[in-house]
């Protein structure tokens, strides 16, 4: 079935390396890097380990290491796919391992995100002259200038001291930006905040999307806490979650997430939660 | 009449500002790439690329300082009888609010 291709994980690698205990983010990019895997396929994290879930939640350890990978960007193919699978709630692992299976293989190495290109035209100088006058103000720059035989500028290099006001750091915009966010809609997490020692780890990029209120509040929460409930019920067990954001082309605002709950490396159950 | 080098100066230092300004607080490197190209109708267009050497993909775009430090510029190099066609500025935060910075020119 799966014949993966250099930048595609394999599943059952995937899933044998994530039912081991105590395999790190920076084991698992290491990983990614020997293999060639696209490291941005997938949002995991353990939830619950050989010790006790509730005790590590308790005491805040060890775990943020293990939250793992991150998402795709979009790839209408493969959303193609899945979208025959959004009415499904499969709860039959072998059926879900398949389907995750089929769609692996369709996953195509990762577009690049194009970066922001702005196009300006016309002459814009009103307040330009006052921004110019306090650029030049109270500094004095040394920059050295290589010119060629025509007097032309070739380089410039130099220190400058900037005044420049820049935004400050924050939770990360979900996938896309503001401009996908629709009402009602919500900063959620694929990965649980709850589930991690350190909740700041799962506001890694991609792993914040936009998604409506009430799967944030609710359905998701459900899936969350039957999760947790596993894990606080089978101490013996890894339990692990995937998490694939589900995109059309050109959309930076998700149609869909699947979320599966993996126990020692196999897929267990798989929810998809129609985010339209 | 101040040489190229001596006008141009003060809208380097504006466009490294405008770089600053048009980035977050975490990318402590920038990289800004100006392409400069006239329309058959005469008019200039100039596509400005603002990128993270770091990996960072933020959405960013670029600040009125930068797009006018950069068609000042573009016009101070065309009154000069020498147009680029493209600049590529490189910042490293130098700490403290100081940005060490090397452009280089194409033409």
């Amino acid at each position: 079935m799966s014949s993966a291709s250099p930048t595609q994980p394999d599943l059952a690698t995937l899933l044998a390396k994530l039912g081991k205990p105590g395999i790190t983010l920076s084991e698992l990019m290491q990983l990614c890097k020997q293999e060639g895997w696209d490291h941005r396929l997938y949002i995991s994290g353990t939830v619950g380990s050989r010790t006790s879930f509730w005790r590590r939640m308790k005491t805040m350890q060890h775990d943020a290491e293990r939250v793992v990978l991150v998402v795709r960007p979009p790839n209408p193919a493969a959303a193609a796919v899945s979208g025959q699978h959004l009415a499904d709630v499969n709860d039959d692992p072998d059926d879900v391992s398949k389907y995750l299976d089929d769609v692996l293989e369709l996953l195509q190495p990762c577009p690049n995100v194009p970066q922001h290109v702005k196009e300006i035209a016309g002459d814009e100088y009103k307040h330009y002259q006052v921004e110019l006058a306090k650029a030049q103000s109270g500094a004095t720059h040394d920059l050295l200038y290589k010119v060629d035989e025509d007097g032309r500028t070739v380089s410039v290099s130099g220190v400058v001291r900037t005044h420049a006001q820049r935004d400050k750091d924050e939770a990360p915009a979900p996938f896309g930006g503001a401009v996908h966010k629709e009402p009602g809609d919500h900063k959620g997490h694929l990965y649980a905040a709850t589930f991690a020692s350190n909740p700041k780890s799962a506001d890694a990029f991609l792993n914040v999307v936009w998604e409506k209120g009430m799967i944030n509040l609710s359905y998701k929460k459900r899936f969350e806490n039957a999760v947790a409930a596993f894990a606080r019920d089978n101490p013996g067990c890894i339990v692990t979650t995937l998490h694939e954001p589900l995109f059309r082309a050109n959309e930076g605002r998700p149609f869909a997430m699947q979320h599966y709950a993996v126990v020692d490396g196999v897929v267990v159950g798989a929810l998809t939660l129609k985010n339209e | 009449m101040p040489s190229l080098q001596e006008q141009q100066q003060p809208v380097d230092i504006a466009i490294v500002n405008g770089i600053v300004a048009s980035t977050p607080e975490h990318w402590k490197k920038i990289v800004m790439e100006a392409t400069r190209r006239v329309e058959t109708n005469g008019t200039e267009a100039i596509t400005i690329i603002l990128a993270s050497p770091e990996g960072y993909t933020d959405m960013v775009s670029p600040k009125p300082m930068l797009i006018m430090a950069l068609r000042h510029l573009s016009m101070l190099f065309a009154e000069n009888g020498n147009p680029w066609s493209k600049v590529a500025y490189r910042l490293v935060d130098a700490g403290d609010g100081n940005w060490s910075f090397k452009a280089d020119f194409e033409y």
